[in-house]
């Protein structure tokens, strides 16, 4: 029984770790201020955002293993590795299967960042892939109501409203701050214009 | 190590420079000025910070 | 005008026709014993550029006429009087790297025309693809030659990329300006002795310049290597002024003295030829608008892909004009002119700088007499062209 509960907090906490991720990391390219200032505020935003990242990581990894061996609820290896096979609340459990492989690779890019910077392209396929976090979020965030033991008491609700408030907020401070810039940025607008046609 | 910059890509947002002060300093709009971009074997973990930072993607440190 | 110096008539006039096959290794072989350089910008050897080649039916050959400086007009007027000596060279090239693919890139309508009449009037080069553009100064570099002729914007990529290795469509490619396909196939006709047999001995044979402002016969000219520059400059002796060598990426010399017509020894003094233009103001324009006029050009060139030379150059541009109107400190432009180097995804801002720096420093009289007076009574006759091209001098 006590690793159940065990399990349960690890559960709980990389979704928290996770929403703080996702949030840094939305608002990581926010700021164009050029002042020092400001520009340490972005170092430490990613420090935070990566920090973040590694808790969810470990935190997950806790929550999969005390599940698996825990006697409580009877969930094999295979039911825990391949979605929706699992026999307790299969369609919850496989929601957390697939939002732990898309975090996996999600944590890889991350890790890999540096390396994949090596040409436009792989630039582009790392953003897109990276992007994918926010899926990783929401796919958690349907495991941990839909599976979670206590879903259902006061406390829970207000704590997925407030980390799903959020990440909409940090959402959309991002898409209103990258409209901002590229509108306001004479080099972005230059730029754009290389991309959409302005050849000649 | 050298570091280079992809100034097709380079936003400009100076972040480089706050995290590898001895060898990036910034122009008046913020775009990074390096002298010297050899990178010397106690930079090098620096150098990776900055080059981990930059939100453009467009920093790289290449052998050389 | 033009008996007073000594020019030659060699490439423009050579005969034409489908050329004898050469290997590759033949071809190196040749353009190694007369030290054949690329006629564009950056004057690399053409051998070691050929050996570096694949060969196959893949590979691409790339004919760059952009010619997008508009002080320089020997791309185009070689394109317009021997076209058929260009596509010999273009298709020779093709046939030894066993290929059919070949591009010519072309600006000047002109030279179009000629191009595809010549295409059209032989039977070997039915696959010559002449691809015409309307782009700006920077399109003219090769990558972004390259970029413009597979359809994508024509601005340099961000990351080093060598032609033969990825070039057109992502083929290897062998790209190098019109006049060096011109002399690949004139060497091929006369072997290399018979190329050799003018110019000097570090780069034998003929080389196309255009000569700007005040000098003997404006215009296209062909010269054998070797002649010294001043040659070209009558009276410069008597009365020194700065001459500009290799165009508006060039520099200033006020000494031109020991200087003669030729790649490597121009490049040892640190004055590369580029694609050969050499200009020099009368003593009736203001030197200095002229200077701005050009700077202005450059700022107006820089294709808007990276911030120091999108931001840098028109603030270089406004510096250098505030200085034409007598503000005293030139402070602000020389540490931005000193920053402008290096910063760049291609030699545009290097150029540039160098074009404005030496300026600076060869005339400091006119330059003092600014700071002063704000003025030096003179007018700007707008001596260095910086619009559309003026119409072509004929060479000969
Ligand atoms: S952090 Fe990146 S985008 Fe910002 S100035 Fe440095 S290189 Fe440019
Ligand atoms: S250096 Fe200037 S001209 Fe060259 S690609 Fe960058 S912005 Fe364009």
């Amino acid at each position: 029984m006590t690793l159940w509960y065990l399990a349960r907090a690890a559960g709980l906490i990389a979704f928290l770790a996770a929403t703080g991720s996702v949030v840094l990391g939305a608002l990581a390219s926010t700021g164009h201020r050029a002042d020092d200032r400001s520009r340490d505020r972005r170092v430490l935003r990613q420090l935070a955002h990566r920090s973040a990242a590694v808790v969810t990581v470990a935190m997950l990894g806790l929550h999969v293993v005390l599940v698996v061996t825990d006697s409580f609820v009877d969930l094999s290896v295979p039911g825990a590795l391949v979605p929706f096979t699992a026999g307790y609340r299969g369609f919850a459990l496989g929601l957390g299967t697939l939002a732990a492989y898309s975090l996996a690779a999600v944590a890889v890019s991350g890790a890999a960042r540096g390396r994949l910077a090596a040409s436009a392209r792989s630039a582009r396929h790392w953003r897109a892939l990276h992007a994918s976090a926010y899926v990783v979020w929401l796919l958690s965030l349907g495991h941990g109501i839909l599976a979670g033991t206590d879903t259902g008491r006061w406390w829970t609700w207000v704590l997925y409203a407030g980390c799903a408030a959020a990440v909409a907020g940090a959402l959309v401070a991002r898409l209103v701050v990258a409209d901002r810039h590229e509108s306001t940025s004479p080099l972005a607008a230059a730029r754009r214009q290389l991309t959409t046609g302005g050849v000649r | 190590m050298r570091i280079e910059v992809d100034w097709t890509r380079c936003d400009g947002h100076g972040l480089c420079a706050r995290l590898l002060p001895e060898k990036v300093g910034l122009d008046e709009w913020g775009f990074p000025v390096i002298d010297t971009p050899e990178i010397g074997d106690d930079l090098v973990p620096h150098a990776r910070r900055a080059v981990g930072a930059c939100p453009a993607l467009a920093l790289r440190l290449v052998p050389g | 005008m033009l008996e007073t110096h000594p020019t030659v008539s060699r490439l423009l006039t050579a005969p034409a026709g489908t050329p004898r096959h050469r290997n590759q290794d033949e071809l190196v072989g040749l353009a190694q014993q007369v030290r054949l350089l690329g006629r564009g910008g950056a004057g690399f050897p053409v051998a070691t550029k050929l050996a570096a080649m694949p060969r196959g039916r893949a590979v691409q050959v790339l004919v760059n006429g952009s010619e997008s400086e508009p002080a320089s007009q020997k791309d185009r007027t070689l394109m317009r009087q021997a076209p058929h000596l260009v596509l010999d060279g273009a298709l020779l090239v093709a046939r030894a790297l066993d290929t059919r693919h070949v591009t010519v890139l072309v600006h000047d309508p002109g030279a179009t025309d000629a191009l595809t009449r010549a295409v059209r009037e032989r039977s070997d080069a039915s696959r010559v693809r002449v691809v015409a553009h309307a782009g700006g100064f920077v399109s003219g570099e090769v990558r972004a030659a390259i970029r413009l002729v597979d359809g994508a914007p024509a601005v340099p990529p961000g990351r080093r990329v060598l032609p033969h290795e990825s070039g057109v469509g992502g083929a290897p490619t062998f790209a190098s300006n019109v006049e060096t396909f011109a002399q690949l196939a004139l060497l091929s006709s006369l072997g290399a002795d018979g190329y050799a047999a003018i110019g000097s001995a570090a780069e034998p044979g003929t080389t196309l310049l255009t000569l700007v402002g005040d000098v003997s016969g404006p215009g296209v000219v062909e010269v054998p290597t070797g002649l010294p520059l001043a040659a070209l400059l009558p009276g410069q002796d008597t009365d020194p002024r700065p001459v500009l060598i290799g165009g508006y990426h060039g520099s200033w010399v006020s000494d031109i003295r020991d200087l003669r017509v030729e790649r490597p020894g121009l490049r040892e003094a640190g004055l590369p030829l580029n694609a050969g233009v050499v200009a020099r103001l009368s003593n009736d324009t203001c030197a200095l608008a002229e200077v701005v006029a050009v700077s202005t050009w450059l700022a107006g060139q820089s294709a808007g892909q990276c911030g120091p030379c999108f931001f840098g150059l028109p603030a270089v541009a406004r510096d250098a004009y505030a200085l034409l109107h007598g503000r005293p400190s030139t402070a602000d432009l020389d540490r931005r002119v000193a920053q402008l180097p290096g910063r760049g995804a291609c030699a545009h801002p290097d150029g540039a700088a160098m074009f404005i720096r030496t300026a600076l420093t060869t005339m400091t009289a006119e330059v003092e007499e600014h700071r002063r007076h704000g003025t030096c009574g003179r007018p700007w006759l707008q001596e260095l062209p910086t619009g559309p091209a003026p119409a072509v001098r004929s060479a000969s």
